[in-house]
C-alpha cells in the first residue's frame, strides 16, 4: 500500500494502520496548514532567514494508508458508502460535512460502469485571526468515483480546491470484494496525501502541526467507519425485511 | 502571500440549500436504483433523469463557486480516479 512513492516526496513519512477506513474527511486538515504557512509568511517578511530556504519548489508530503474489513458484501458497503452523508443519524455525527452534491454522472451502459463527481463542503473552524486572514472557514472538496459492477469495485479519490495553494490533500479510497470471502466481506483500501506547497523550509514547524492533523484525520477516520458498519447494519436489515439481497 | 486574495475569496461560501428538496428526491431515486439495478446487472437504462434534470437546473442556479461550476458543466466528462494498487 505504502509504496507508491510520490517521486517529488522529499520528507517521505508513512504511516501505516489497520485501524480505521473511513470515507473522507480529511478536507478539515487544510487550515491548520495555512496556520503554519501564515506564521511562516510573516518570518519571511521580517527578514528571517531559515538554512534551505532556496529550495522554493520542494513540496513535503505526507502519505498514510489504511485497510479496514466490513464483514458485509461488497454491494452492501457500496450502497453504504453512497448514503452515508445524507442519513440525518450520520449528519449529526458527520456534523462538519455541511453539503454534498452531486455535479456530475455518467453510466456507460455498455461496460457497467458509473461515474460521478460530487462538491463536498466541509466546515473547518479554526482560531479566529485565522479566519480573518483565510477569510473563510469552509473548504470545498470535489469526489470523483467510479464504480465498476462487472468487477465489483469502487474508487473514490478526493481532492481539496480550496486553499490549494497552500496545501493539497488528497484521499483515495477503493472498496473491492475481500480475498479471503468474496461474497459476505468488503475490503476497504484507503490512502491519505498531504502535499503542502511550496515553501518546504515550512517543514520543520509544519511537521508538530502535521501531527496535530493526523491525530485529527484518525479521529475522523474513526467517525467515518462508525457510520459506514452502522449504514450497513442497517441496509442489512432493511434488505431482509425487503426480500433484496443488498 | 496572497493575504488580499484570500479576502477577496471571502464569499464564496456556497449554500445549496435551497436544492435541498430536489437533492433528497434524486438521492433516493438514485440509492434505489443503484441498489436494486445497478447492482444487480441492469445498468442498461439510466433512470432518475426528471430528477436529474430538476435537481442540477437548481444546482447551476445556486453554485456560486466557480470551481464547482465548472464541474456541473463538465458533465458527461468521464473522470477516473487513479486507482490505489490492489
Amino acid at each position: 500500500m505504502a509504496q507508491n512513492v510520490d517521486p517529488e516526496r522529499e520528507h517521505p513519512d508513512q504511516i501505516s494502520s489497520t485501524r480505521g477506513c473511513l470515507g473522507f474527511l480529511s478536507c478539515q486538515i487544510p487550515l491548520f496548514f495555512v496556520f503554519s504557512l501564515t506564521l511562516f509568511s510573516l518570518l519571511f517578511r521580517t527578514g528571517f532567514r531559515f538554512p534551505g530556504q532556496g529550495q522554493t519548489q520542494a513540496t513535503m508530503v505526507k502519505a498514510y494508508s489504511q485497510e479496514h474489513t466490513y464483514k458485509h458484501p461488497w454491494e452492501r458497503v457500496t450502497s453504504a458508502s453512497w448514503r452515508k452523508f445524507a442519513d440525518p443519524e450520520n449528519k449529526r455525527i458527520l456534523s462538519h460535512i455541511l453539503e454534498v452534491d452531486t455535479l456530475n454522472h455518467n453510466l456507460d451502459s455498455k461496460s457497467g460502469k458509473l461515474y460521478t463527481t460530487r462538491a463536498i463542503t466541509i466546515h473547518a473552524p479554526g482560531p479566529w485571526f485565522l479566519r480573518k486572514i483565510v477569510g473563510q472557514d469552509i473548504c470545498h472538496c470535489v469526489e470523483s468515483t467510479v464504480v465498476d459492477a462487472k468487477t465489483r469495485s469502487m474508487q473514490l479519490a478526493t481532492k481539496n480546491i480550496s486553499l490549494q495553494k497552500y496545501v493539497e490533500v488528497e484521499e483515495k479510497i477503493r472498496y473491492d470484494p475481500h480475498p479471503e470471502n468474496p461474497n459476505e466481506w468488503t475490503i476497504c483500501r484507503q490512502e491519505t496525501s498531504i502535499r503542502i506547497k511550496p515553501l518546504s523550509t515550512l517543514a520543520s514547524m509544519a511537521e508538530k502541526i502535521e501531527q496535530k492533523c493526523v491525530e485529527k484525520f484518525q479521529q475522523n477516520s474513526a467517525k467515518g467507519r462508525e457510520v459506514m458498519e452502522r449504514m450497513c447494519k442497517y441496509l442489512e436489515a432493511e434488505s431482509s425485511s425487503r426480500g433484496i439481497s443488498v | 502571500m496572497g493575504f488580499i486574495r484570500d479576502k477577496r475569496n471571502s464569499s464564496s461560501s456556497t449554500t445549496t440549500s435551497p436544492c435541498a428538496d430536489l437533492r433528497a428526491a434524486y438521492n433516493n431515486c438514485f440509492n434505489k436504483w443503484y441498489s436494486d439495478k445497478f447492482l444487480k446487472g441492469h445498468w442498461d437504462k439510466e433512470e432518475c433523469v426528471s430528477e436529474w434534470d430538476k435537481y442540477r437546473d437548481c444546482l447551476s442556479k445556486h453554485l456560486e463557486d466557480k470551481n464547482l461550476s465548472h464541474f456541473l458543466e463538465a458533465e458527461g466528462v468521464k473522470r477516473i480516479p487513479v486507482p490505489i494498487s490492489k
